[in-house]
């Protein structure tokens, strides 16, 4: 984990107290003991003891079907001892604490943080086209698909493919991400797609010398096509983010409503 | 061990008693607490143990051993956490797994180990048997 998601750990911890004021300690252990994060200052031999009292009860509890959680009670005050995403979590609250409230936090704030922390942590610094799957925000991303096998595969795709001569011509800075609507009726060109106005005033700011007349579309496996555009006339809000494609560049490339799609500007 | 203490062995359809002497009234009540906890659905048996004695109800009785050895890991890991994190002495210690969970009380020198399916809640039988 890095720093900056260590401080957004301590960070949730130190906010525990706020919302339940029964929790008198929340620390966060990791497996070689020491502490991530805590609401108190901690030491590493409390690391120890939590992590080896777990890992001691844990490898007897195969009867139970593995571990989750160690609750010890004592007169006044417990401790819960839970192992989540490879790092153990000792919450100390009174007994008058609200049990749904610390479990909501520790059972599921922490361990929700923590694996989006690890998720986070495993992402390439730049998204790959070929690695996006479901729908996400829009994001900008950087066009890596090598021109020469996009050109091969836009060949075997019959939506009047534009010829690439040039390699310059394409904006790859500029690339976008876009999720896919459907769009169709008697007054819609079957060749022409709709696209946001702000991303098309952007890419001509880029280089304001230059025209754009077409844009590029990749899908995420890889199929490609140019194809006109124009700008979608909803101001809404509900256009950002989306391209309109008709049902005959939709065939073509393979794709359907709220697939995502790889976007950049032909400049001529 | 002491003198003159008897072992007696039942063995029902689908669980398995051992008991080793009865000299201790705590003991004795604990153990009517804990057979008549027993007879809750989701309580799948208990073990009770004192200095001289021991009782064990357990559906499955070639675990017997299994189920002894982390009941008393639990016991010390509790007793040290508990002196570790100042909580006192210890009342209760549970652990929970994927399909079962343990409760474990030391009451006197007295000490118990309920097994339990996940979704049951462990409360009423801390109050059954502290009451």
């Amino acid at each position: 984990m890095t720093q900056a998601g260590v401080n957004e750990v301590q960070t949730i911890l130190d906010e525990f107290k706020n919302i339940c004021p029964e929790i008198i300690r929340c620390s966060l252990f990791k497996e070689n003991n020491d502490a991530l994060a805590s609401s108190l200052e901690t030491t590493e031999k409390e690391g120890q003891k939590v992590v080896a009292a777990f890992n001691s009860i844990a490898g007897y509890t195969e009867i139970l079907g593995g571990m989750t959680t160690l609750t010890v009670q004592g007169p006044d005050r417990q401790l819960c001892v839970q192992s989540t995403n490879n790092h153990y979590l000792a919450t100390i609250s009174t007994r008058a604490a609200n049990e749904k409230a610390v479990n909501s936090l520790t059972c599921v704030v922490v361990p929700t943080v923590l694996a989006l922390m690890n998720r986070t942590s495993h992402l390439p610094e730049r998204q790959d086209t070929s690695t996006v799957i479901e729908p996400e925000p829009i994001a900008d991303i950087v066009a890596s698909v090598p021109i020469e096998e996009s050109t091969a595969i836009e060949q075997s795709v019959s939506v009047d493919p534009l010829e690439f001569s040039d390699e310059s011509s394409l904006l790859n800075v500029s690339a976008k991400q876009f999720m896919v609507e459907r769009i169709g009726g008697l007054m819609v060109a079957s060749d022409v797609v709709r696209l946001d106005g702000e991303v098309i005033d952007e890419w001509h700011s880029l280089d304001d010398k230059k025209e754009i007349r077409e844009v590029q579309i990749q899908t995420l496996d890889g199929k490609t096509t140019s194809v006109k555009f124009k700008i979608i006339k909803e101001k809404d809000g509900n256009s950002k983010g989306i391209i309109q494609i008709p049902d005959k560049i939709l065939q073509a490339l393979q794709i359907n409503k709220g697939n995502l799609v790889i976007v950049k500007p032909v400049i001529e | 061990m002491k003198q003159g203490l008897q072992t007696e062995e039942t063995a029902g359809n689908d669980f398995a008693v051992v008991t080793v002497g009865d000299e201790n009234s705590v003991f004795s009540n604990l153990s009517i607490s804990l057979a008549e906890i027993r007879k809750s659905k989701g309580v799948i048996g208990y073990i009770l143990r004192s200095n001289s004695s021991a009782l064990v109800d357990l559906s499955e009785t070639e675990k017997i051993s299994q189920y002894a050895l982390l009941s008393w890991q639990i016991e010390d890991s509790g007793q040290n956490l508990a002196r570790q994190f100042s909580l006192g002495v210890p009342e209760s210690t549970l652990v929970e797994g994927a399909e079962v969970k343990v409760l474990c009380m030391s009451i006197g020198e007295n000490r118990l180990s309920v097994f339990m399916e996940k979704q049951e809640p462990p409360a009423w039988i801390i109050k059954r048997i502290i009451t």
